[in-house]
């Protein structure tokens, strides 16, 4: 009884190669499919054979085990819109695995492409909107990839979505025809101070890794600002500002500087952070309404009007601001960073 | 680059014309709804009015109905969740509301996804304003309180009744300004903000806890925008109870400028709700007083009430100057 088990398990350890030679043919839709169908216990066996005996093709190639990561990933994401996140995670896990230091035989560095991983695949779920899934993701790359700057950066860019778009998602809100609204205010606010306190750690680590990366430079100051850290933050983001290599980033530097200022009070310094964000990019949208909204509370209502309508009649070319982009990516960024990677590992 | 920005700002000031709340020598206008269940009560004279300024019995100079032209800016949601047939009724709504202006009327068209478009500036030419309509398209998201605040800030110059019609089918997801700066400029200025929404529609869920499972209806609208973390500019959020927490930010808006929220529920029904929403604005008064034993700066709140007549009135909560 037990040989013929181990018989099916290799048997279908062969089949697996099938789907992994099939993905790597480009033939993604089919292999997927194929290991979908697959109960966890099949795939589970199958896999314990893997690099035994039995094993045609022991030890993994570095190229095996790219192949499968990406295998597996496209199980996960092809999983993750639905409900099956548990499911989801199980391939992810797999994947992450896979890609880990140490796990192929030869001696080849798979953490370039095991951080290309992370950053991919994180993007990909807050895409599709399982952020709580690229956190759990992100979780295994903090453990298996330590002290990765793309790893720490992508986990603090993701606390920070937390604390700000997400900052009211997860049970503390509750509507309801019969009950009327509850809010738990102490519960968000705690919620949402651990998920600042995260994002400004491995930020600021992400940052001492990587410092020449700008707009990574901007995420801190901003988490800085939401924290009401405000030296800090002027001092970051006052830096991205004045350097002004990467005209986005310090736009958006200036941009949150303005807010931080108005929050403050400092009108005047508002504005002239508004107009240096708008320097940096005159074809921007969000700066114009901030310094607009400034100049009408001091009293300049003709050029508030007229700063407003800037944007509004596309005086300044056609409108683009970074602001819009700065949580998501583009629409098709996140899929042809995927396609890259799977394009790398079939290789 | 900041030079020619600066040259272009200071080029448009020379042709915009000064904004300020109409509060100063000519008096304080107040637009006024005055309803017998969901009727208009029409006929109605200023001896049938008591309004106070700060607490003090005003005296109203003058009261006005149809007769003075309509200033009306239409800011239309185009965010990506409009895309589709929700589009073709949206423009058909306001194309049927470009249908109702009168000769003296005037109009603007602004559109909203995350950027604010603005279509068609101030004019009374229905064909322009057409033109504008036919030019929208649905995409991106929605930057509620940014537009909100444009519509408020770019009113009409010219003498008119001042009304905001905005149409959104959701809640803000892009704004750089939070809601509760867009609440103070609505006190500020003096246009009347009617919004006309599209409400999610009940939701069953399904619960299980230790007595079994609970099925209810329930409706998830966003949070209050008091509880807004996604804008640029964050003040702490307050202590405050759950009713004032989940307040929402058009209601707000709208009782803040005397105006109302109406739900539209679907679509197809945008056409008739924005009809609606001028034929009841046509049926308002148009009180105007000169302030007198208040003080000249600062928050007036104002409130206006029916001497010896049945009726529910509807105005602005007070203004600034």
């Amino acid at each position: 009884m037990e040989a013929l088990e181990k018989d099916k398990a290799a048997s279908d350890l062969r089949l697996y190669y099938a789907m992994l030679d099939a993905y790597g043919s480009g033939d993604e839709t089919r292999s997927v499919d194929l290991l979908l169908r697959w109960p966890r216990a099949r795939l589970e066996n199958a896999l314990a054979e893997v690099n035994r005996s039995n094993d045609p093709r022991a030890p993994w190639s570095p190229r095996i085990h790219g192949l499968a990561a990406m295998l597996h990933t496209d199980v996960a994401l092809r999983l993750a819109p639905g409900a099956e996140t548990k499911e989801a995670f199980w391939h992810i896990d797999l994947a992450s695995r896979l890609l880990s230091p140490g796990t192929t035989q030869k001696a080849v560095d798979i953490r370039p492409l095991a951080e290309r991983w992370y950053e991919a695949v994180a993007r990909a779920l807050r895409d599709r909107s399982r952020a709580y899934v690229a956190e759990l993701l992100l979780r295994l790359g903090r453990t298996r990839l330590p002290d990765n700057p793309v790893v720490l950066r992508e986990s603090g860019m993701l606390a920070e979505l937390f604390a700000t778009d997400y900052a009211l998602i997860g049970s503390s809100i509750a509507y309801s025809t019969s009950h009327g609204g509850t809010v738990r205010l102490k519960e968000i606010i705690s919620r949402r101070a651990r998920n600042l306190d995260d994002a400004a750690r491995w930020l600021r680590q992400a940052v001492g890794l990587d410092s020449g990366n700008e707009l990574l430079a901007v995420h801190l100051g901003r988490v800085l600002t939401l924290r009401h850290d405000d030296d800090a933050a002027v001092v970051v983001l006052g830096a991205v500002s004045t350097t002004g290599k990467h005209a986005e980033a310090a736009y958006l530097a200036s941009l949150f500087l303005g807010g931080l200022r108005e929050r403050q009070g400092q009108l005047d310094a508002a504005i002239d952070a508004y107009r240096d964000a708008l320097s940096h990019l005159p074809s921007a949208h969000a700066a114009y309404v901030g310094l607009s909204q400034v100049l009408q509370r001091v009293g300049q209502s003709d050029e508030s009007r007229a700063v407003l309508l800037v944007p509004l009649t596309h005086k300044a070319g056609p409108t683009e601001d970074p602001l819009w982009w700065y949580h998501i990516d583009k629409p098709g960024v996140a899929e042809r960073r995927l396609e890259s990677l799977r394009a790398e590992v079939r290789q | 680059m900041r030079a020619t920005c600066l040259t272009a700002l200071a080029a448009i000031v020379c042709l915009l014309p000064p904004q300020t709340f109409r509060s100063s020598a000519e008096g304080v206008r107040v637009d006024v709804l005055v309803l017998d269940g969901k009727n208009p009560v029409g006929g109605l004279t200023a001896a049938d009015f008591e309004l106070r300024d700060g607490g003090i019995v005003q005296t109203i100079d003058s009261i006005s109905m149809e007769d003075v032209p309509l200033s009306l800016m239409l800011a239309l949601d185009t965010s990506r969740s409009v895309e589709g047939a929700a589009l073709g009724h949206l423009k058909d709504a306001a194309t049927a509301v470009i249908r109702l202006l009168g000769p003296a009327d005037r109009a603007a068209l602004m559109t909203f996804s995350g950027a604010i478009t603005l279509r068609t500036p101030w004019t009374s030419d229905r064909a322009t304003l057409d033109a504008g309509v036919a030019t929208a398209e649905a995409s991106g998201s929605t930057s509620l309180y940014d537009a909100a605040y444009a519509a408020l800030t770019l009113r009409d110059h010219q003498p008119g009744r001042q009304l905001v019609l905005i149409f959104s089918d959701g809640d803000d997801t892009a704004s750089w300004l939070p809601g509760r700066n867009v609440i103070e400029i609505a006190k500020r200025n003096e246009p009347v903000v009617y919004a006309v929404e599209l409400a999610p529609q009940p939701i069953v869920v399904s619960t299980s806890g230790p007595f079994g499972q609970r099925t209810e209806t329930v409706t998830r609208p966003a949070p209050g925008y008091r509880l807004d973390f996604h804008s640029g500019i964050q003040d702490r959020v307050e202590n405050a109870p759950n009713p004032i927490l989940l307040r929402r930010f058009l209601n707000e808006l709208a009782d803040e400028t005397g105006g109302k929220v109406v739900n539209a529920e679907s679509s197809e029904r945008l056409k008739e709700t924005f009809l609606q929403v001028i034929n009841e604005f046509r049926s308002r008064y148009l009180l105007i007083y000169t302030p007198r034993g208040v003080d000249s700066r600062g928050w007036h709140p104002i409130e206006v009430k029916l001497k010896n007549r049945r009726g529910q009135v509807t105005a602005r909560r007070g203004y600034l100057r």
